[in-house]
């Protein structure tokens, strides 16, 4: 029994040990190379790395160009997270049934999840092409002015969330259809004895049994859309005018456009700082709100 | 118990690392042969030609690769693909360079070869050229502006473009045009007012600085000054360029396209006949007498317009030996160089590719010149070539580009902005970085 | 009475159905656009306003973007990297999520800390550093370094220890009783209860490696091992103009297993979230 309650204690590291090894070399290595980059102003190619101290981010945080950035991305991922969870609720919700037609319709809404954007990119051309394109076409329908889309500083930013919600969507709305399929029949049968607006049920019903799920789903969006770049990359690279330039496009043009790699560094590590902020607080709240059956 | 986890993650490990050496078996063999140069003489020498593109581009390469292959027994070449832009080309190399194994043979885009010259990655040709008395004479002058660094040749034209108009004649005739591209930048003007009715815009402009570089070097205006230690884009000559763009915008005959996909939403609208004019490169000739063929309409390509001295920046990219390579592995580059560059070699690629053909007696040849006879319009880039100047090669080039693209968007976005205080500015900003 | 709730009761329902179907094709219209663009002629793929309709199929794109490299070969490959960037996430992750969801130790929560954070870091930001490692151990053009790197997926360990918090300790309890040994515990208990989460976390790794260019293409210098998405690739970066058609094809060619996939499956992917989202 003795030797049992030992192996007991030492068995989690056992097995733990092998991820800990990966994310050791593979992300934790790495970031510090990154961090350790930052201090230093680097060309890839020269021999030589000049130690610069703090410079690159005093140039960073001093920059316009980075603070449009950086508010670029939050204002990305804010706008997203949000109208994506509401949307894929809302169409959870309504798509909810187990006809064909339904799951047809909802194996269509995840379709944009899984195809990679360049395949489509040539079809969001065309939807928001200013003179012939389809979502002009409904615009002017009723009776809005033409939009500029991505050809105008004020919209591009925009044209780019539309996009993001769009690939996102599909996916949130399975998870929270099976989230919605997980609170018993039994809480919906008891209230329908008082006569109740569906809205009220929604909202005092659904949504809190569903809210773990919506937990999970905002958490993983947010990393989703801190990390966009292929959308930017086809459809903007970071224009017109810096509207559409966000953290990690940012990074990658500093660093392979301009050949600075320290300062590409730093603004890696800008990201990652923000990224550890919202996730620490993130699991703050989590660990208060939900409750799991072993607790 | 945990013991039995523990085995089967080890042996997975070990299986996966045992694969993982499996398929690297055939890779080290090349990647020894790369670090340790055998003997001349016994085996056949491997060196790696990096390249970017798929499609014709890729499809020369591998035929340049296969009959020099072919030819002679001592060298092999193994040509590979490094992505789809001449910036995943750049990365990859640098990336191998800062790892200790790099290809032998490359490619650098134009504007970049300096900086690669400069930080030590590519070597200087000139010792290999005096040993086998190979002169740059044939060499069209015009593309050797920007293969040389501080008095050396750092590299040898290979896929080489400059910018042309093309045009819609069959929209062309129907306003009443005749059959010619317009000569001047006031006849672009004027063709696009006759052209712009109904549906159709006189000229599309997409927002890029290549493109504006074109304007800008036919009024006789320059991006930088000579010793590329200002920005000068915001003299007399070169505002024209901006007046130009800016009078079009505001009377409706120029259509302005922005951000990434600026270039592909400009083609668009060419290609559905929706804009009558497009400036654009050498590389898309062959994709647009496609498009046109297939769409009803005739295609027409000419000089960029004249705006008084009427020189045209090129584009494209040289052939370069990388820094840092065995005795043999420079050698065995160096042959293939010569090779790519060779008449006979040129006159293919620039069939193949539509891209330039890189020597002069290769435009003078027969099989040349019953080429363009068949495809008349493959051979407006060539004869353009006599007016070619360098593009600019300063090490902070890439960042004053994104200056000057912010500048242009401000000034097109809005024809009404005064233009000549927004590049005052963005050259004030541009001369901070190339002074560094 | 009756009658009028009837009628307004139908008109309801067609209403549903029309906005449903509006909204299906919302989303998947650019996917029709791709599947259409496939089999197109090279001046019909410029067109805009797109055209729908097609007057024959071109049935050589499909030919044309197959030959335009060793896509058997890239085929081989993606599989076998995405499956064994599968097989090894959940080795890994299995374990390591039943000690956080199940044991104490000390340093769990700095240990899961480390792993969370992971999920923050973007390719773009630690390829350098990884691809410098993996020629130092000449790893290059191997499976291994398209595989071992990915290994470790925090998202998959999130998933499996939501999961396995969920199974009731009396189940535990029984089986320690029975003398069951920690592995039987995860394999016969922990594991099974938690398939639905596997299929999410499988899903979700399935669909990004199998699409994901950009890592293949940086660890990679010859064809030994590249992957689908490059051959595609391939076709759109060309100088000149792009031929649509043929790079459809091949994007409908790279997508049609994860649609296989799909739609086997849809209904146990669903159930799937039925559990994890808990």
């Amino acid at each position: 029994m003795k030797g049992g309650k030992k192996k007991r204690k030492i068995l989690p590291y056992f097995l733990v040990a092998p991820s800990i090894v990966f994310f050791l070399v593979f992300y934790i290595y790495p970031i510090l190379y990154n961090m350790y980059l930052s201090f230093f102003e680097w060309n890839l190619i020269s021999p030589t790395k000049d130690f610069v101290g703090f410079q690159n981010f005093k140039s960073l945080f001093s920059s316009d160009e980075f603070l449009e950035v950086i508010s670029n991305s939050l204002i990305y991922m804010g706008t997203v997270v949000f109208f994506t969870v509401i949307i894929a609720l809302l169409l959870a919700v309504w798509l909810n049934k187990n006809s064909f037609i339904h799951t047809m319709i909802q194996g269509l809404v995840f379709s944009p999840y899984i195809i990679s954007f360049v395949s489509v990119s040539f079809v969001w051309m065309w939807l928001m092409d200013v003179d012939y394109g389809l979502l002009n076409y409904f615009l002017g329908l009723l009776g809005f002015e033409k939009c500029q889309w991505i050809n105008h500083p004020d919209t591009a930013l925009l044209s780019i969330i539309l996009v993001g919600i769009w690939k996102l969507v599909g996916y949130d709305t399975l998870v929270i259809i099976g989230g919605l399929q997980s609170i018993p029949k039994s809480i919906y049968e008891s209230v329908a004895m008082d006569a109740r607006p569906s809205w009220k049920t929604f909202l005092q019903i659904t949504v809190p049994m569903v809210s773990p799920t919506l937990f999970f789903l905002v958490i993983v969006n947010l990393i989703t859309s801190a990390k966009v770049f292929e959308t930017i990359a086809i459809m903007t690279k970071g224009g017109p005018l810096n509207s559409t330039n966000t953290l990690v496009y940012y990074i990658y043009k500093v660093a392979f456009d301009y050949f600075e790699i320290g300062s590409a560094s730093a603004a890696g590590v800008v990201l990652f700082v923000i990224l550890a902020i919202i996730t620490f607080f993130y699991f703050k709240i989590l660990s208060n709100k939900v409750n799991y059956a072993s607790d | 118990m945990f013991k039995r986890v523990l085995a089967i993650i080890l042996a997975s490990s070990v299986l996966l690392a045992a694969t993982a050496c499996g398929s690297s078996t055939a890779q080290t063999e090349t990647e020894g042969d790369q670090s340790s140069a055998p003997s001349r003489g016994n085996e056949p020498i491997i060196i790696e030609f990096w390249y970017a593109f798929g499609g014709t581009v890729e499809e020369n390469t591998n035929r340049l690769v296969e009959e020099f292959n072919a030819s002679q027994d001592e060298i092999i070449v193994k040509a590979e693909y490094q992505g789809g832009s001449y910036n995943d080309l750049h990365t990859k190399v640098q990336s191998a360079f800062a790892a200790k194994n790099p290809p032998a043979v490359t490619l650098n885009e134009i504007t970049v070869i300096k900086n690669f010259a400069e930080n030590g990655m590519t070597q200087p040709l000139d010792p290999y050229m005096e040993q086998d008395n190979f002169d740059l004479d044939d060499f069209i002058p015009g593309l050797l502006s920007n293969t040389q660094v501080d008095g050396k040749t750092y590299g040898l034209p290979y896929l080489r473009s400059t910018p042309l108009i093309y045009y819609n004649a069959t929209l062309f005739e129907k306003a009443g045009l005749g059959k010619d591209a317009p000569k001047t930048m006031d006849e672009l003007l004027e063709f696009s007012r006759k052209l712009t009715q109904g549906e159709v815009i006189g000229l599309s402009t997409p927002i890029t600085t290549w493109t504006y570089e074109a304007l800008v070097d036919s009024y006789g205006g320059r991006l930088l000054n000579e010793e590329e230690t200002e920005a000068v884009f915001n003299s007399p000559k070169a505002m024209k360029a901006m007046e130009l763009y800016q009078q079009g915008i505001r009377e409706n005959v120029f259509k302005n396209t922005t951000g990434g996909d600026a270039t592909s939403q400009a083609k668009l609208e060419f290609q559905n006949q929706r804009s009558a004019m497009i400036l654009g490169s050498t590389a898309d000739l062959a994709y647009y007498v496609q498009i046109a063929k297939e769409n009803g309409f005739e295609l027409g390509a000419g000089f960029i317009p004249n705006g008084g001295e009427g020189s045209v920046p090129t584009g494209g990219a040289n052939l370069v030996m990388v820094n840092g390579i065995t005795e043999e592995q420079a050698y065995a580059a160096w042959e293939f160089m010569k090779f790519v560059t060779s008449k006979e070699q040129t006159i293919k690629s620039s069939i193949a590719t539509g891209y330039l053909p890189a020597r002069i007696s290769a435009k003078g040849d027969t099989v040349m010149q019953d080429f363009y006879k068949e495809q008349p319009l493959f051979r407006v880039a060539v004869d353009q070539l006599e007016t070619a100047i360098p593009r600019p090669m300063a090490e902070n080039f890439p960042k004053v580009n994104s200056l000057l693209l912010d500048a242009l968007t401000e000034c097109l976005i809005d024809p009404s902005a005064d233009a000549q205080a927004i590049m005052d500015a963005a050259v004030e900003e541009s001369d901070a970085l190339l002074a560094q | 009475m009756y009658k009028k709730n009837k009628s307004v009761k139908i008109l309801l329902r067609i209403l549903n159905g029309v906005a449903m179907v509006i909204v299906g094709i919302i989303f998947c219209l650019p996917f029709v656009w791709m599947i259409l663009t496939a089999f197109k002629s090279l001046g019909d793929t410029i067109l805009i306003p797109p055209k729908w309709i097609l007057d024959e199929l071109h049935w050589e794109n499909f030919a044309a973007a197959w030959q335009s490299g060793p896509f058997l070969h890239y085929i081989w490959n993606s599989i076998v990297s995405t499956v064994g960037i599968l097989v090894l996430q959940f080795l890994v992750a299995i374990p390591a999520a039943y000690a956080y969801a199940r044991c104490s130790f000390y340093g769990k929560n700095l240990l899961f800390g480390l792993t969370m954070i992971t999920m923050m870091i973007p390719s773009q930001l630690i390829f350098l550093p990884i691809y410098l490692l993996m020629s130092q151990w000449g790893l290059l053009n191997t499976y291994g370094a398209l595989i071992l790197p990915f290994a470790g997926s925090a998202f998959t360990i999130f998933l499996l220890r939501q999961s396995f918090m969920q199974i009731p300790q009396e189940i535990v309890d029984a089986a320690r009783i029975d003398s069951a040994s920690e592995f039987q515990i995860i394999t016969k208990i922990m594991v099974p209860l938690a398939k639905s989460s596997m299929v999410t976390a499988g899903l979700f790794s399935f669909i990004s490696h199998w699409n994901d260019y950009f890592w293949p293409l940086i660890m990679t210098t010859n064809d030994t091992v590249r992957t689908l998405p490059i051959g595609i690739a391939k076709l759109r970066e060309v100088e000149g103009g792009v031929a649509w058609n043929v790079l459809m094809a091949g994007n409908v060619i790279l997508v049609i297993p994860i649609l296989i996939l799909f739609f086997v499956a849809q209904r146990q992917i669903i159930k799937a979230f039925v559990y994890s989202s808990k």
